[in-house]
């Protein structure tokens, strides 16, 4: 019986000469809440493409609840919801229909997919705005409905890249409240983030990436030990600078 | 800072032909494209200032390229970019740069442009045609700087107005598909005002003089005034023109004061939010080809990038019906199926491109290459069969007989499905730099031009080598004329066309299996 909802061994991939992740693994148990921190340009992006099919790895492997992303993608995918970082949405379409159309690419029958969406969206508090036009939506918003579209299918596992990045405080305690109901009721969420506070307060599992490797991994409170996640990321990935002040910048 | 600004627009412009050799071969074959257009001009200039008989026939000349010049800067920036792209005014806000050298050095950067440099060899050319006359050559001479500026000047107030008044997306789409439209039918409309003119020779004259008048062609007609010493009428004109260009800063102005004071708000955009209401995603089958086919058609309905890749077709039936109507010559009634197909099932190879990083909502969801190609296909097909029917169907009844239309009718249904068969392999695997979603049609992305003319090549010599056979029928038809031939023709087209569409799915859905993850890192890298 597999007990990772996600499962990433040796995942490895390079642009040149730039190593963007070095032999990566990392397990997102069932049930958990998995934040992935790092900094920017630390391979956070790059792991998470790699774990949802969207870039093919040099080496290593992705498995989703024990199904090889890369060998048997159709059955792998079906199994995970994605949210993908810095791609567009279609977004000529209106909120209900890009949800409707997420749902029906995953080959679902049309009367479940209208009972789903409607609810997505009054969960998520769109239901104003269900037949306005994507290109229309504030950047909450956008999140918002690109999360549904990830959710439509009732997938074992969420990957979300940068779920909170431009989003108002409202629409964030919408989403965070949405994912904690469904971490409760035994899905798996890897999301990724450099807001340390954030990632704290929700997750129960964390990963530490800097330089395209994993510097720390395991239950919040291990990898935190005595101080707080932010000081321990830190230590980890280290400062950047100096502390030397700037003599000339003074009011 | 007038400097600065200038500087800066040299830089990007720099800087985006260091980055891609293809933009600037695109820019090169633009401007050669150009330079051989303006040589026509100043070389009919050349000898019409040998050869006019009376400064009238000087006149009309300057008047009637200045207007079309005039329009030319104000229509091309606008079209090309659907408002600033290399230097807008937005990104200079929080520089906070005094106004007055903002109006300025936006106008001055503009000069730097191709467009510029050919304005100014038509200007120069100008001289050469108005230099039977000693002052009015003098005049022209005087008049380059005040005309460049003033085109400039128009220039920058169109772009700036459109992109601080004209912000709802909508407008711009609008606008962007007008003046697609327009281009296309610049041709007919050009040549039924020169058959008319060659009718009434007497009405260009007055033409003339109306648009010398006007701040399209005033600044031209200047040397006009001169050569017949007619002061009067060349300080009004001089008036008009300093008026136009003053009217010009003023607008730049006003539209910087809205675009830096009143920043952009959320669109206003009220449309009735009515849920349960998923257009044509309930038309089609609840499977993952039909989400493909519906998402697809509400693209190419919504999307200005999709219709402007359409508007080319009823402007091509124009175009046919009228050469028939003007020559009298048929061919291009029977040319205009097969052409219009092609045209049509070409369209879906840029598919992927278009859909830009959107795109990875196909693959993180797994679709299948099959409903993938085939929902793409059918969209096209709903609309493209009934098209590519009436365009064959429709002329033969005019002009041919039944065989005629059999022969043209499968013709084109042949060279649709086989074009859209092979645009169904082509674009699983090839993407290239299209406008991105919400820009202009127009807008074309940084080195883009090489190598999409590449593989458009490509593929249209392709589509040409696949109907070869169809050809080869054709030829055997018309030079025996049995009926058995003609049944042939006609069943062999059509039944290729079919089984290239089904192959072009399976081998395109093999293919996009294969590769989804390498075409989506390279729609996302573009």
């Amino acid at each position: 019986m597999e007990t990772n909802a996600l499962s990433i061994r040796g995942l490895h991939k390079r642009y040149g000469d730039k190593i963007a992740v070095q032999d990566l693994s990392l397990n997102v148990p069932k049930g958990s809440f998995y934040g992935f921190v790092g900094p920017n340009g630390a391979g956070k992006t790059t792991t998470l493409s790699m774990a949802t099919g969207l870039l093919r790895p040099d080496a290593g492997s992705a498995e989703i609840a024990g199904v090889d992303v890369w060998k048997h993608p159709s059955e792998a995918k079906r199994r995970m919801g994605v949210l993908a970082d810095g791609v567009l949405l279609f977004s000529k379409l209106t909120g209900e229909q890009l949800v409707t159309y997420a749902g029906l690419l995953r080959g679902m029958d049309r009367e479940t997919v209208a009972t789903r969406t409607e609810d997505l969206l009054r969960v998520l508090g769109l239901e104003e705005a269900a037949g306005k036009l994507v290109q229309d939506y504030s950047a909450g918003m956008t999140k918002k409905i690109a999360l549904a579209s990830a959710m439509v299918h009732a997938p074992e596992l969420l990957v979300l890249d940068e779920p909170f990045e431009a989003v108002d405080p409202v629409s964030a305690r919408t989403i965070r409240g949405l994912l904690d109901a469904y971490v409760a009721s035994g899905g798996a969420v890897i999301l990724s983030s450099h807001v340390m506070d954030l990632v704290q307060r929700m997750c129960t599992h964390v990963g530490i990436i800097a330089h395209g490797q994993l510097l720390a991994s395991g239950t919040v409170d291990e990898v935190r030990g005595d101080s707080d996640l932010e000081t321990r990321f830190v230590e980890l990935v280290g400062l950047e600078g100096t502390d030397q002040e700037l003599s000339w910048l003074k009011a | 800072m007038v400097e600065s600004l200038i500087r800066l627009k040299l830089r990007l412009l720099g800087n985006t032909y260091k980055r891609s050799g293809w933009a600037l071969a695109g820019t090169v074959i633009a401007g050669l494209y150009g330079l051989g257009l303006v040589g026509l001009v100043v070389t009919t200039q050349f000898v019409e200032g040998a050869r006019a008989e009376s400064a009238m026939d000087l006149l009309i000349p300057s008047v009637v390229v200045s207007t079309g010049v005039t329009l030319v800067w104000i229509i091309v920036p606008l079209a090309m970019t659907g408002g600033d792209s290399v230097m807008d005014p937005r990104q200079l806000i929080t520089f906070g740069i005094p106004r007055r050298s903002l109006v300025i050095g936006l106008s001055a950067a503009r000069m730097i442009s191709v467009g510029a440099i050919l304005t100014v060899l038509w200007l120069v050319g100008q001289v050469l045609l108005w230099r039977s006359d000693l002052l009015a050559a003098v005049i022209a001479i005087l008049s380059i700087p005040l005309l460049l500026v003033t085109f400039t000047a128009v220039s920058q107030a169109v772009t700036t107005a459109a992109s601080a008044w004209l912000s709802a997306r909508k407008w711009r789409d609008l606008l962007a598909i007008l003046g697609l439209g327009l281009a296309m039918m610049a041709f007919p409309i050009v040549s039924s005002a020169v058959s008319v003119f060659e009718n009434v020779q007497e009405a260009l004259p007055v033409i003339a003089e109306v648009l010398s008048w006007t701040p399209l062609a005033a600044g031209a007609a200047l040397p006009y005034d001169a050569a017949t010493g007619a002061w009067g009428a060349f300080g009004l004109r001089l008036l008009i023109q300093l008026a136009t260009l003053g009217a010009a800063l003023l607008m730049i102005r006003a539209a910087l004061i809205t675009i830096t004071e009143k920043p952009r708000g959320q669109g206003g955009q009220r449309r009735s939010a009515k849920r349960g209401n998923i257009g044509l995603f309930g038309l089609f089958p609840a499977t993952p080809w039909g989400a493909v086919a519906a998402r697809s058609l509400t693209y190419w309905l919504k999307d200005p990038r999709y219709g402007g890749s359409l508007i080319v077709v009823p402007g091509l039936a124009v175009l046919g019906l009228f050469l028939w109507w003007q020559s009298g010559e048929t061919w291009t009634l029977y040319a205009l199926g097969p052409f219009i197909a092609w045209m049509l099932g070409y369209a879906i190879s840029a598919d992927i491109s278009y859909d830009n990083t959107a795109f990875a909502l196909h693959v993180t969801t797994g679709v299948t290459g099959v409903a993938d190609r085939t929902g793409r296909a059918v969209s096209l097909l709903t609309f493209s069969l009934p098209v590519t029917l009436a365009v064959s169907v429709l002329p033969m009844l005019a002009v041919g007989n039944v065989e005629h239309l059999l022969v043209v009718t499968a013709l084109s249904l042949g060279m649709l499905l086989s074009t859209i068969g092979l645009s169904s392999v082509i674009s699983a695997r090839l993407v290239y730099p299209t406008p991105k979603p919400g820009d202009s049609p127009f807008k074309q992305p940084e080195g883009a031009g090489g190598r999409m003319m590449a593989i458009q090549m490509a593929t249209m010599l392709l589509t040409a080598a696949v109907m070869i056979p169809d050809v080869v029928l054709l030829i055997l038809w018309a030079v025996n004329g049995a009926d058995w031939l003609l049944g042939l023709l006609v069943a062999a087209t059509v039944l290729k066309g079919v089984g290239l569409v089904v192959a072009g799915i399976v081998l395109g859905a093999r293919v996009y299996e294969r590769a989804a993850p390498e075409l989506f890192q390279e729609v996302a890298a573009h």
